[in-house]
């Protein structure tokens, strides 16, 4: 494996029968600030230092100590793809003798697949998002494609939640308002936890009462929320289309009556009769879901948000509608906008919305050091926390590299707080914290699975779910068919993004209609091996993912978890993945076919799974305790370092 | 969470429980240094309001006919094959289909006035596991998962829910760490949870890994990698079969055994009381037979009787001779009742509002029926509904409504205002 640089070429979409969807793998953009913006960035990497420094010494503590080049990549490998690194790519930066490979590194990572695969998963699990919440009315992949997508075009942080919370429409018009569509019928929850991601603030008990010993009153609950009073979602609106609109929709819908259009459809259902009947059903779809079936997010002036019925404080009655005012901090300006939900969107995107800078800043600091400058992360409160100077500096950083969360990332991995090991013991509840270091943490269950599958296969992200085909795609029969296809097909499905080809369906049972690469089945047990951005989202019950800890995709606080767990750790002493990866046909193995000599081999072993050469005690105990480097041996090998935590710890 | 409801029909089936074990399985077997200092403060507090440490729930499945066990009428057209006789209490009568529990009377009281708004099975299965009504996108958490939450786990080792033979709804929205441990056919215990594995190569390769461990444990004395380790311990343990002890009920005499009743119910009660003396605060089992049988007349009725009546009279005397009844609430319910008037082929219909249910032991007044219907079965007053039941549960546990606390976003425990049934406790 090359590493994460290649050169693609986009491929024309060629109008033919056969041809495929995906042949262009996109590289994301990639990361090259300008002068101006490294200036900044390197600027911050100071005022960071200074801000964490002074702490360490008025306490007397000093950093841990610095990494090596092996515990460097590793980090940076895992904080920044959300996998370990290769075999070849760890031994290619360690023999690397470039004084700035350090930087050269970070930021080839930074432009990477891997980068955008990860981000997708924290996001995904920061907005609760579900894959399987398809139905006719809502399509999720139109948005976690959007999502994606804003992820590999770099796209400001805060011009994406902008783009969420003022979005109108449906899906096919407008992606982004999946963010909104995913909590129909639960405004007032959803409210809760907007405030809870955006602003760092818990007012969900206020949604029913006042609570005593918070701030919020349900008065100021229903002031916020209001801002949404207007939303409405729901289907068969009458969405006032411009005639522009209509015209563009009705030549759109020419193109389902496309010969192409049909040639499309007999290319995937070989059956004729099955096919002529397809062909109709999936005309009529179209015409109902672009003509108002799906839901839609719209705002109706005559719609609003009363106080309960059973509102029971002084300060108002039971049914007033209370004038929108916002939770924390001031007005900035957007009052001009045309509704209130805009008017939401703009104050909570802007630069000066210190809440909201403090919010995400905090956030990117916790995953890269395991813990935020403030906990909880849902509910800052800046005097407790353990160094207000850094937590403010953080957010001012956040807002002068536009809310650009690369150039961020990059900020943080360039701290020396960062370039050190983790800290040795547990904190103590209530104890501050000042950064030495990072605190030691486990990987993401997404980054345990997103590591053996490295381990397991040559490109890890070769095999992905389709990328969905939105609206204004739709230029020829060919791309209609596939863009409704898309919409009401709702089996699981992969492509091959190197060839376009669909290699699996959800369902498949003939062992022939999918490579051994990508599905690996004995009996009954079987194995996708993709990433987890690719599969459905949460993962189902009894998968590795679920064992370790990925969110159910109900809840914001406390909805993945890191805890350890007997059933987890039988999956990896005894389950598929583990007999997979130990077995003589993995990539592992493979890799080791090619070594003769014994030590080397166990080398090999320990630099692919722990990312670091034995130690002279360990190559002692494996003279001791492997007499041959029989096949049997090396399984033995891969599975103890498969079991130890500090596999899937950061240190 | 995880339905455990959709595979109650084949409980036994080993993939299932495998796979339901496998997820809900170790965390409730968590070692003993993760017993923390929190959780034995929570267990002292708890004791000293409460009057039961634990509760073995027997769930009747299928609607159990109130009318021929618990509530028993004159009237012959609603009485049907069953007639009110005296019991060992002079406040309470039972049908004569229950003759061993007439005798155990002084000391178990019953609830006639339950209702429930549903007389669907699964959504009435729901209410009565959860309190709650069914909501889609979330699952309620069943009891046993509620009293670790507020008292903590019972044991450092065991965990503190176990469900037999029983389908419920887990944790729900409760970490994973409170799920109940789920067993299949108490006659086999945890068997069934065991993996198949090569011992000797599991050995050898569990030394390798303890040896490549070292150093970095070494380095990072750190709470998060001891856990790890300890859970290592405990899985290879379990893997092993070391843990199986509690779980086997083969290890009781025979003739206590059969006093229970050779059929899956009463050795699972057996069962319930076996993991409760070691340390379980929460056991559920389901009755084998299934009192929907009852729609088709009365031919199953001696069966269904006999499985109740001998499994929980032989459960309150085994338990009153260790004397662990005072310290043990049994309580035995039901999704529904069934139609007082009898039907023309001696059957009865779903019947939500006015059944019954039975407490005995942890705390309850004996020998009393709380709450009563009309001489037809019907008109329950007062109305008492599945989370009263809970709330008495819990009252009698000590999870008191002052230290109930909310966990953000979700819905508390009872709605935040629990109605226990006081008169009904001592």
């Amino acid at each position: 494996m090359t590493g994460t640089i290649r050169i693609f070429f986009c491929s024309l979409i060629i109008v033919l029968c056969g041809q495929n969807l995906h042949s262009a793998r996109a590289q994301p953009a990639p990361f090259n600030p300008s002068a101006d913006k490294v200036d900044i960035m390197r600027i911050a990497v100071g005022r960071i230092n200074q801000a964490i420094e002074k702490k360490l010494v008025e306490n007397n503590l000093t950093y841990n100590s610095s990494l090596n080049d092996f515990l460097f990549a590793r980090r940076v490998y895992v904080d920044l793809t959300g996998t370990i690194p290769t075999y070849e790519e760890l031994v290619n930066f360690v023999n690397n003798e470039d004084k700035n490979k350090r930087t050269f590194l970070v930021n080839q990572l930074l432009a990477s697949e891997g980068y955008v695969s990860h981000n997708y998963n924290y996001f995904a699990d920061l907005l609760r998002i579900q894959t399987k919440m398809q139905d006719r009315k809502y399509n999720t992949a139109l948005f976690t494609g959007w999502l994606k997508d804003s992820i590999h075009q770099d796209k400001p942080y805060n011009r994406m939640v902008y783009e969420m919370v003022s979005a109108s429409g449906s899906v096919l018009e407008n992606p982004a308002a999946g963010y909104l569509l995913r909590d129909k019928g639960m405004k007032l929850d959803h409210v809760a936890f907007m405030t809870k991601i955006f602003l760092a603030k818990d007012i969900a008990c206020a949604q029913c009462h006042n609570h005593p010993s918070e701030d919020w009153t349900q008065r100021q609950y229903y002031a916020f929320a209001s801002f949404l009073g207007e939303l409405e979602i729901g289907s068969g609106q009458k969405q006032k289309k411009t005639k522009e609109q209509k015209m563009i929709l009705a030549k759109k819908e020419k193109l389902i009556h496309h010969p192409k259009f049909r040639a499309a459809v007999r290319q995937k259902y070989k059956n004729f009769s099955l096919a002529s009947r397809k062909e109709k059903e999936l005309q009529q779809e179209f015409k109902e879901l672009t003509n108002g079936t799906m839901d839609s997010a719209m705002d109706n002036s005559l719609s609003n948000l009363p106080l309960p019925d059973d509102y029971q404080y002084e300060d108002a009655k039971p049914g007033d509608l209370i004038k929108p005012d916002f939770i924390v901090g001031r007005p900035l300006g957007g009052s001009a906008k045309k509704s209130k939900r805009e008017q939401l969107a703009y104050w909570l995107a802007h630069p000066n919305n210190g809440w909201f800078s403090l919010a995400i800043a905090n956030r990117m600091w916790a995953r890269y050091m395991g813990q935020g400058v403030a906990e909880p992360l849902h509910n800052v409160e800046i005097k407790k926390c353990s160094n207000p100077q850094l937590l403010k500096t953080l957010a001012e950083v956040m807002v002068a590299l536009d809310f650009d969360l690369r150039a961020f990332s990059w900020v943080i991995v360039h701290t020396q707080a960062y370039n050190r090991l983790a800290s040795r013991t547990k904190l103590k509840k209530e104890e501050k914290y000042f950064f030495p270091g990072p605190i030691l943490r486990r990987m993401s269950a997404e980054q345990i699975w997103d590591s053996l599958v490295t381990l397991m296969v040559e490109d890890p992200l070769r095999y992905r779910q389709p990328a969905p085909i939105s609206l204004s795609e739709v230029r020829d029969g060919w791309t209609a068919f596939h863009f409704i296809d898309n919409l009401t097909d709702e089996k699981y499905r992969l492509v091959d993004s190197t060839t376009g080809n669909l290699v699996l369906t959800e369902g498949d049972d003939d062992t022939e209609s999918y490579e051994q690469s990508i599905m690996t089945k004995k009996g009954k047990k079987s194995l996708i091996l993709a990433r987890a951005s690719e599969l459905p989202q949460p993962a189902p019950s009894g998968h590795f993912l679920q064992k370790f800890g990925q969110s159910e995709r109900l809840f914001v606080v406390g909805a993945s978890n890191k805890v350890g767990s007997v059933p987890q750790l039988m999956e990896l002493m005894n389950g598929f993945t583990t007999e997979v990866l130990t077995g003589s046909d993995s990539l592992i193995f493979k890799k080791l076919q090619r070594i003769s000599d014994p030590r080397k081999k166990a080398e090999v072993v320990f630099l692919s799974i722990l990312n670091r050469l034995p130690t002279l005690d360990e190559k002692t105990l494996l003279l001791e305790e492997m007499e041959s480097t029989s096949s049997d041996d090396i399984s033995d090998l891969i599975w103890a370092l498969l079991n130890t935590p500090e596999f899937f710890f950061i240190k | 969470m995880k339905d455990f409801f959709n595979n109650s029909d084949d409980i036994s089936r080993k993939s299932f429980l495998l796979h339901a074990a496998q997820s809900t399985l170790g965390v409730s077997l968590a070692p003993s240094f993760l017993w923390s200092a929190d959780d034995k403060a929570k267990k002292v507090a708890a004791a000293k309001k409460a009057t039961c440490e634990r509760v073995i729930f027997l769930y009747m499945k299928g609607g159990m006919s109130q009318t021929d066990t618990f509530d028993p009428k004159e009237k012959a057209s609603i009485g049907g094959k069953s007639k009110p006789v005296k019991t060992k209490s002079p406040e309470l009568l039972l049908s004569d289909k229950l003759p061993k529990l007439a005798q155990q009377a002084m000391d178990l009281s019953v609830i006639r006035s339950m209702a429930t708004k549903t007389g669907a099975h699964s959504q009435a299965r729901y209410v009565m596991h959860t309190g709650y009504r069914q909501r889609t996108g979330m699952t309620h958490p069943q009891l046993g998962s509620w009293a670790q939450m507020f008292l903590g786990k019972s044991d450092p080792i065991l965990p503190s829910s176990v469900l037999i033979a029983s389908g419920n709804p887990g944790p729900g929205f409760l970490p994973p760490d409170y799920s109940p441990l789920p067993i299949g056919n108490a006659l086999r215990g945890i068997k069934d949870l065991l993996p198949e594995i090569n011992k000797e190569q599991l050995n050898k390769r569990v030394r390798l890994a303890q040896k490549f461990s070292s150093a970095f444990s070494h380095y990072f004395p750190h709470d998060d990698v001891k856990a790890y380790s300890d859970f290592y311990d405990q899985t290879v343990k379990f893997m092993s079969g070391d843990m199986a002890e509690p779980f086997d009920i083969q290890k009781e005499p025979q003739n206590l055994r059969s006093k229970y009743g050779n059929h899956p119910f009463g050795q699972g009660a057996l069962l319930a009381r076996r993991l409760v003396e070691r340390g379980v605060r929460y056991v559920e089992v389901t009755s084998n037979k299934s009192w929907d049988s009852m729609h088709r007349g009365t031919s199953s009725l001696n069966g269904l009787a006999d499985e109740l009546d001998g499994t929980v009279s032989a459960l309150m005397i085994d338990l009153r001779n260790r004397g662990m009844l005072n310290s043990t609430m049994i309580v035995v319910t039901t999704e529904f009742g069934r139609s007082p008037k009898v039907k023309g082929n001696g059957g009865r219909d779903h019947h939500p509002n006015g059944f019954s249910a039975m407490l005995a032991g942890g705390g309850v007044k004996g020998g009393i029926a709380v709450g009563e219907t009309d001489d037809y079965g019907k008109d329950p007053f007062p109305e008492y509904e599945p989370k009263d039941l809970h709330a008495t549960i819990a009252l009698a546990l000590g999870m008191t409504g002052t230290k109930i606390r909310r966990l953000p976003g979700r819905p508390s425990f009872l709605g935040g205002k629990p109605n226990p049934i006081k008169e009904i406790l001592a």
